[in-house]
């Protein structure tokens, strides 16, 4: 597994995640709460 | 203090600047500032007012979000702090000089004149999108408004074997790593491909995922 992946908040916009992940070259990212660090959802390039 | 001569070239070279006329490029230059940072300087931060509109001549800035994530990094002919000026708000980023940089900034006053005056300055800084049927545009939404709210997830000990399995039957590329609760990783249908399948440092069924 990759271990503490770039994640981004719930609160972050959709643009933000796109930009990430070509930024990156990444397909996923995972959705964490800021402040908790519990993991939420993963957002997937398709 | 006008800009130098070198900088109204560069300016002049750079989109949608380049569109604008003589005098009104002449005026710019003479509103605007050069200014020089130093690697490490933040240029506004979080929640702080952002007074300019930033064109890079020279140098690297990096724009990370709330919680210190890398969004991107800006090289020379990138602008930033337009995003603030136009909502009227706060800044919602952090930029951070990350290679020693010389920048161009526009006062937001000027920077509203020239869209209120220029056409391809107002059409290169509006970020709407045409309406689509729906009314929504899926770039401006929350990622709270897509995610899976029940997501699969599985702890650092469950094996590969088993983590694949679970990506097969519920036609998903990636699993998220939860260790007493907190999030710890992710695994992802190229890690297995990469790690495990092409690497193979022991066979699957004997290899766990952390």
């Amino acid at each position: 597994m990759t271990e503490a992946p770039l994640a981004l908040s719930p609160k972050a916009l959709v643009t933000d995640v796109l930009h990430l992940m070509v930024e990156r070259g990444i397909g996923h990212v995972p959705i964490v709460e800021d402040k908790t660090g519990f993991w939420v959802s993963s957002l997937k390039r398709t | 203090m006008p800009l130098p001569t070198q900088l109204i070239q560069f300016l002049a070279s750079v989109h949608p600047y380049d569109s604008l006329p003589d005098a009104a490029l002449d005026d710019l230059a003479q509103v605007a500032q050069a200014e020089d940072f130093s690697k490490g300087d933040t240029i506004f931060a979080v929640g702080e007012k952002v007074r300019n509109l930033y064109v890079i001549a020279e140098g690297e800035i990096e724009i990370t979000d709330e919680t210190g994530v890398q969004l991107s990094i800006l090289g020379p002919r990138n602008s930033f702090g337009e995003r603030a000026l136009l909502r009227g708000d706060a800044a919602s980023r952090t930029a951070t000089v990350q290679a020693p940089a010389r920048m161009i900034s526009i006062p937001a006053a000027t920077f509203f004149d020239l869209i209120e005056t220029h056409a391809p300055v107002a059409r290169f800084f509006d970020r709407r999108r045409p309406e689509r049927a729906g009314g929504n545009d899926v770039a401006t939404l929350p990622v709270e408004r897509l995610m899976t709210r029940d997501p699969v997830t599985c702890t650092p000990d469950t094996p590969i074997r088993d983590a694949a399995r679970q990506m097969h039957e519920r036609h998903i590329s990636s699993i998220c790593v939860n260790d007493e609760g907190a999030f710890r990783g992710i695994v992802t249908l190229r890690d297995l491909n990469g790690r495990v399948i092409v690497a193979a440092p022991m066979p699957p069924d004997r290899s766990r995922i952390s």
